[in-house]
């Protein structure tokens, strides 16, 4: 059962991300990458983590690509971008992406897989107490980066 | 960040355009860069048809101008061809023209109060005002028979004398309105989001509106003592006691009190005014002009003849030209009236305070917000009927 | 985790059970607004169909379903026709974490009164309201009009906004019920209500999903006299009758949150627990009416300054004194 739910939701993260990436409009690229997030965000609830799952949601989801969504309403009235053509070296890096995904595909399915373990969630408690306990100080050097980033995006945007 | 500017075009179909105000307003993000007026989706011709017709059968053409305050257009109207004639008007006439016209004020004012309100969310404010309305319409429809297209002054005087129950009336409207006032002030002047909203919108400062020719409650919010009613009095206004409300600082607040004021110096006008009631007659003794009592067009062939005259032809005017102004409650209501010694006027041109005022609206809205935009134009209390014309 | 028979029957019977009272009572909020508007503003508010109004619910929703679904040339014609279904799934989706009353035991059998009882309930909660934005944006981008498209920039930076103060003012509640579970927080909540520790939290919450569910003072995204009709101006239909339904699911969903995290869910004396529950959400959809009737609308900057410079900052230290209190006691 949770094998197949997880395949389905794989292919709709793979399927999403990539009409995300050919989207000719901005607002449908977002909506297809929110689709791929909330998949993914099922899968790790699978997985037994139902924190990440939410804090994917709350936090990719509901809070970057809506100010993604933000920008661009803000930026264009509907109008889709005019593409060029690909010229061949324009391929160059997806064909180099291709290589690197096969490669690493093929060294993980060499390996023996592992069981999955069955549907067990971890609490709430315990994801608090190895994040805030174990790697209380990382975080809290994260956090302070991120307000540094705040304050600067905030100086470098009043500047003009 | 360099921003597009968008278009938007408000209007004529818009919910607080107040009728069919069209407003192409050039928007950065929420900011209000540029506002074109765009006017006459309601122009029916008023001052043509009345070169057309005779004195009296404009009348009822001026109530369709300033359709909240008909009686207004109508008094402007009469008092511009009384002057003209020379015609002095019996003083119960006079007494009964300023109660209608101080009713007529707080009706337009009421439907002011409701719609400024409601554009800023008070959804109550409104109802409780048009309920408040009714009371006047009621008057209105006692006294002329239609509660908006009253037509009921006449040159020289009245169209008839107010029936029985019309003293009760207006004495109910006395005794009860203050306190629907203190409502209204109770649900807006001490609201904290009113507040916000209307204290320092749409500033103006006095030499501006003076500049821009503004009248009524938006050149007095602006601190400018200016009242026709006091100052270049009208249908015996001199013998009435009242204060001229006053402004500061000109935002939307004080305009918004500039009007509370005014609607609670009616009350006060309105209690002197019965007071003077004093049976008389409502029409001047002037058979050129007059129409005859009823009983005689229906009685004697004699008042039929007479009524039939005046009806059909009119009476002639002396040649020359006069300017009246009232204070309507939107501002200073002018009519200018040549003659060329006929019964219809050569040119009749109007000075609509509503036009007046709102050239102003760039000058108030420029630089604030869309919602900014919304209460400006609300509380210059425009009426498009009069605009258009 | 075994699921046999009478769980998979028991969890959708809950399901179907919990639609039907939701459609329900949204349908008759709307009917209850314009009769207690009404009753406010001294008129008579819809009395026609059936006895008292009561069936006007079922007229509207005829209308509804019958008037011409009308997709604007220019539109997004997918997303516009998505965006509806987006701003109420969220809505109807948060009822499966509300416990409306006590669990029972019907023949052995305990049962609990709540869809599905989650680890993560608030957070399952904060995410739902973070994914209504959606509705709101999309369909105001998607009607490619501009009043549509102005209602759907405000919507969308309200509602994160207010998201922001929302989250943060559950935060003391979780410190005291040391839970995210649902069913945790009614029962810390057996003593005492959490409005008695937490008013100031409660008060942030209520000013929050005021804003959230885009109400007068906060209805901005949708304000009639500056916007027309904001995101939804191009809607008809029973597309705009679903987002229309949408705000009101969100109005009772809401409530009973914020009956669930400060005024002790079900639990009250004397009368059964399912009762208590709904008198609670009635108070609070109440509340909303009379706001309604009472207050004018914000301003768009008024707004950002209430929900960034006032109510977020004060969630904060909310925040800290609870962890404070919490540390010395």
């Amino acid at each position: 059962m949770e094998t197949i739910v997880f395949y389905i939701l794989a292919a709709v993260t793979l399927v999403g991300t990539v009409l995300a990436i050919t989207a000719r409009q901005g607002v449908h690229a977002i909506v297809y990458l929110v689709t791929s997030f909330f998949a993914l965000a099922l899968i790790f609830y699978l997985l037994g983590a139902p924190m990440v799952a939410s804090f994917e949601v709350i936090i990719y989801a509901g809070a970057i690509m809506v100010l993604f969504l933000f920008v661009i309403m803000m930026l264009d009235l509907g109008k889709p971008e005019k593409i060029q053509t690909p010229k061949l070296y324009d391929w160059c890096p997806a064909i180099l992406l291709l290589v690197v995904i096969t490669g690493s595909m093929g060294v993980l399915a060499s390996r023996a897989a592992t069981p999955l373990n069955a549907f067990a969630g971890i609490s709430v408690q315990e994801f608090s107490f190895t994040l805030f306990k174990r790697y209380g100080a990382a975080i809290e050097i994260i956090s302070m980066q991120l307000l540094f980033a705040l304050v600067g995006a905030l100086y470098l945007g009043r500047r003009r | 960040m360099s921003t597009e500017i968008m278009t938007l075009n408000m209007g004529p179909q818009h919910p607080s355009t107040h009728g069919v105000l069209r407003l192409v307003v050039e928007l950065d993000g929420e900011i209000v860069e540029k506002i074109t007026p765009h006017i006459g989706y309601l122009h029916r011709g008023i001052e043509k048809l009345s070169e057309h017709r005779t004195y009296h059968q404009t009348i009822p053409l001026t109530d369709r101008m300033d359709y909240l305050a008909p009686m207004h257009n109508n008094l402007g109207y009469v008092l511009a061809v009384e002057k003209l004639l020379g015609i002095e008007v019996p003083e119960r006439a006079q007494t009964v023209r300023v109660i209608m016209a101080e009713l007529t004020r707080l009706k337009s004012h009421l439907v002011w109060i409701a719609c400024h309100a409601l554009d800023i969310g008070a959804m109550t404010v409104f109802l409780y005002a048009f309920r408040e309305r009714e009371l006047v319409m009621d008057i209105y429809e006692m006294v002329s028979g239609a509660r908006m297209t009253s037509n009921f002054f006449r040159v020289g005087g009245l169209s008839k004398d107010v029936p029985e129950g019309f003293v009760p009336a207006v004495q109910n409207i006395v005794d009860t309105f203050i306190g629907h006032f203190d409502t209204y002030e109770g649900l807006l002047t001490k609201n904290t989001i009113w507040l916000q909203r209307t204290v320092g919108n749409g500033v103006i400062s006095a030499e501006d509106a003076i500049n821009y020719g503004l009248s009524g409650p938006p050149l007095r919010g602006s601190g400018v003592d200016f009242d026709l009613r006091r100052d270049e009095p009208y249908s015996g206004y001199e013998g009435y006691d009242f204060q001229v409300a006053v402004g500061e600082k000109g935002d939307t607040f004080d305009r918004y009190k500039c009007r509370l004021v005014e609607m609670r110096q009616s009350i006060s006008i309105l209690k002197q005014a019965l007071g003077k009631l004093k049976p008389g007659p409502v029409l001047a003794d002037e058979p050129q002009v007059c129409y005859p009592p009823k009983e005689d067009v229906y009685n004697s062939i004699e008042g039929l003849i007479h009524h039939f005259k005046i009806a059909s032809e009119g009476f002639p005017a002396p040649e020359g030209e006069v300017y009246v102004g009232v204070e309507n409650p939107k501002g200073e209501l002018g009519y200018y009236l040549v003659s060329d010694g006929s019964a219809k006027p050569y040119r009749m041109r109007v000075r609509p305070p509503s036009f007046v005022n709102l050239s102003a609206i760039e000058k108030m809205a420029k630089g604030s917000m869309m919602a900014d935009l919304v209460a400006v134009i609300g509380t210059l209390d425009i009426v498009l009927g009069e605009i258009d014309r | 985790m075994t699921w046999d028979a009478i769980d998979i029957g028991l969890m959708l019977a809950k399901i179907a059970v919990l639609f039907f009272i939701i459609l329900t009572l949204a349908a008759y909020l709307v009917l209850a607004e314009r009769r207690i508007l009404a009753w406010m503003q001294d008129r008579k508010g819809p009395n026609r169909v059936g006895p008292q109004g009561m069936l006007q619910p079922l007229a509207d929703l005829i209308k509804m379903l019958t008037k011409e679904d009308l997709i604007p040339a220019a539109a997004d014609r997918v997303l516009f026709a998505v965006a509806p279904a987006m701003a109420s799934i969220p809505a109807i989706l948060t009822f499966a974490i509300i416990p409306l009353a006590a669990p029972e035991t019907i023949f052995g059998h305990r049962v609990s009164m709540q869809v599905t009882d989650l680890d993560v309930g608030i957070l399952f909660f904060l995410a739902l309201s973070a994914i209504a934005v959606y509705g709101v944006a999309l369909g105001g981008w998607a009607s490619n009009s501009k009043y549509a498209l102005l209602g759907s920039i405000r919507g969308l930076s309200q509602l994160i906004s207010y998201e922001l103060s929302m989250g943060l003012s559950i935060v003391p509640v979780v410190m005291l019920a040391k839970s995210l579970r649902m069913s945790d927080i009614v029962n810390a909540q057996a003593e005492m209500p959490f409005i008695v520790y937490q008013p100031l939290a409660f008060v942030i919450f209520l000013v929050s999903i005021l804003a959230e569910c885009r109400r007068i003072p906060f209805d901005l995204p949708e304000a009639e006299g500056e916007l027309v009709a904001g995101f939804h101006t191009e809607y008809s239909g029973m597309r705009f009758g679903l987002f229309f339904v949408g705000e009101y699911i969100n109005i009772i969903g809401l409530g009973a949150l914020a009956s669930l995290f400060f005024l002790g869910g079900w639990r009250g004396p004397l009368l059964p627990p399912i009762v208590w529950f709904f008198v609670k959400v009635t108070a609070f959809s109440f509340f909303f009416i009379w706001v309604r009737g009472t207050l004018p609308r914000l301003r768009y900057d008024q707004l950002m300054h209430l929900g960034w410079k006032f109510l977020t900052p004060l969630a904060l230290v909310n925040i800290l004194v609870t962890g404070w209190w919490l540390s010395l006691r």
